[in-house]
């Protein structure tokens, strides 16, 4: 008897394939009604154990405010980075998307079209 | 009350489960692993199972020893994102290299969660532990502060904790649960108790019962009595059905007629046949929980990998339990002489949840 076939034989039953196997209870997005979905393809069981934690659903974690908002990742993100020191004493500091853009179009001003960088993510200070 | 009484339907779902069961075993991946990173903790609760023959001077696992597992036995062997990395203590937030172990940890693809009492867990903190890939994280909170604060035998244990349990909740995705440790103390208040972890915002929490080892060992207050415990499984399945919160008895222990109505899963004890843990000593073993005496290997000796594979058969194959109250047991074929946790130095069983219901 295949596992699959176990796993329908339980369904019959009356038992959520959930509480055999790999499997969790999702919502459907149009009406919310819960369904069975398979999401473990060996069917290897996700037991919650004795002292471990509950297993992550794979969502990405970040902080709300109070109203649900979502918060940079800590308040270590939200603070301007120090950079990081070179060997020859300049700091490299990470900017944003907008900045790099910016900073390009500057600088492909002063260059010639055969020196321009392909991408710019960091900057020199 | 369902007691013992195992109806039709579900005794056979259980022989239908009991093949599937043994297919898990056949397969044995690795799913969960467990580092014992310390020993060190900054309370000393009553209801402890650590082992109490543990040198608690034992100095905490370098972290650079446990990567050097992870990089050279198991990595190569597993998908790191179906394995889940769970450090255990001991208290873990003393480990002063906890975020560099989990950014190392994640970094190298696996999902990595951690136990905690709470006490030291401030905003911050928790944040530098997100920022290092923290994803899953379960709180003890064993009642309210007179009963916590008491088995703690610490009087800021609760609000500490309370607090943690807070900012927990302000993290969206970050998977969590509050864990109870029911006592005679909190019986008959479960009710009340629930009732506030869900004015609290709790949503998921996990109840399980004293086991005689450890601390726990010596004293009888914290021990239930067969009709608390049943008390106890009625109040688990009438809570569930209400549905206002996710709550789950742990895995140890077969259940008889509350099989899959107390928690979402068929009892199965899966130490040593999809969990693993490294000790802080480097002992190789099943969860944590179970004695020191079942260690199969050590990292410092041993291949991980040639261990996992090709030795814990004490825990693939559970014949050996039929012994004593087990030998002529009518359930141990679903139940397999219960969880390995529960087996004492000399693989007597200490504790029998299924006699509990009697």
């Amino acid at each position: 008897m295949n596992s699959k076939f176990k796993i329908a034989l339980l369904t019959l039953l009356g038992f959520s394939a959930s509480s055999c196997c790999g499997t969790k209870k999702v919502a459907k997005d149009e009406d919310k009604k819960e369904q069975d979905i398979i999401i473990n393809e060996d069917s290897d069981p996700r037991v919650q154990l004795m002292y471990g934690v509950p297993f992550p659903d794979g969502s990405v974690v970040r902080p709300v405010d109070e109203n649900g908002n979502p918060q940079p990742m800590s308040p270590r993100n939200g603070a301007k980075s120090e950079g990081a020191k070179l060997p020859d004493g300049r700091v490299a500091v990470p900017v944003s998307e907008e900045e790099a853009k910016e900073r390009m179009e500057d600088m492909s001003k002063e260059q010639t079209h055969d020196e321009e960088p392909d991408e710019v993510d960091m900057v020199l200070e | 009350m369902k007691g013992r009484h195992i109806g039709i339907r579900k005794r056979l779902a259980l022989k239908v489960f009991k093949g599937m069961y043994d297919d898990v075993v056949e397969r044995h991946n690795l799913r969960t692993l467990f580092w014992e990173c310390t020993l060190r903790c900054n309370l000393r609760c009553r209801h402890c199972g650590s082992d109490c023959r543990t040198d608690v001077s034992e100095k905490d696992m370098p972290l650079e020893d446990f990567l050097k597992v992870l990089d050279t036995e198991v990595t190569p062997n597993v998908d790191p994102g179906r394995v889940l990395i769970i450090f255990s203590g001991g208290e873990v937030l003393v480990r002063k290299d906890l975020e560099e172990a989990g950014r190392e940890v994640t970094r190298r693809g696996y999902m990595w969660g951690m136990v905690t009492n709470g006490l030291s867990l401030t905003r911050e903190r928790l944040h530098s532990l997100i920022d290092a890939g923290l994803r899953s994280i379960s709180v003890s909170f064993d009642g309210f502060a007179d009963v916590h604060n008491d088995i703690r035998q610490n009087s800021e244990s609760f609000e500490r904790a309370r607090k943690a349990i807070g900012y927990i909740r302000e993290v969206e995705g970050l998977a969590y649960d509050v864990i109870t440790c029911v006592t005679p103390a909190m019986i008959e208040r479960l009710e009340e108790w629930k009732e506030y972890l869900i004015s609290e915002g709790i949503r998921h929490w996990r109840i399980f019962s004293i086991f005689p080892a450890g601390r726990a060992k010596r004293d009888d207050r914290l021990n239930l009595s067969p009709e608390q415990f049943r008390y106890l499984m009625e109040f688990i399945r009438n809570t569930r059905k209400e549905g206002r919160i996710n709550l789950s008895y742990a895995c140890e222990g077969f259940l008889g007629g509350y099989e899959t109505e107390v928690r979402d899963h068929f009892y199965m004890c899966n130490a040593g046949v999809t969990v693993a843990s490294i000790r802080v000593n480097g002992d190789i073993s099943g969860c944590t929980s179970v004695r020191g005496n079942y260690a199969q290997g050590n990292i410092y000796r041993d291949s991980f990998w040639d261990v996992w594979q090709n030795r814990f058969k004490p825990f693939r194959n559970r014949e050996w339990t039929k012994t004593d109250e087990c030998k002529e047991c009518k359930v141990w074929e679903f139940c397999r002489g219960g969880g390995m946790h529960l087996r004492d130095d000399e693989g007597k069983l200490m504790y029998c949840h299924y006699n509990m219901l009697k």
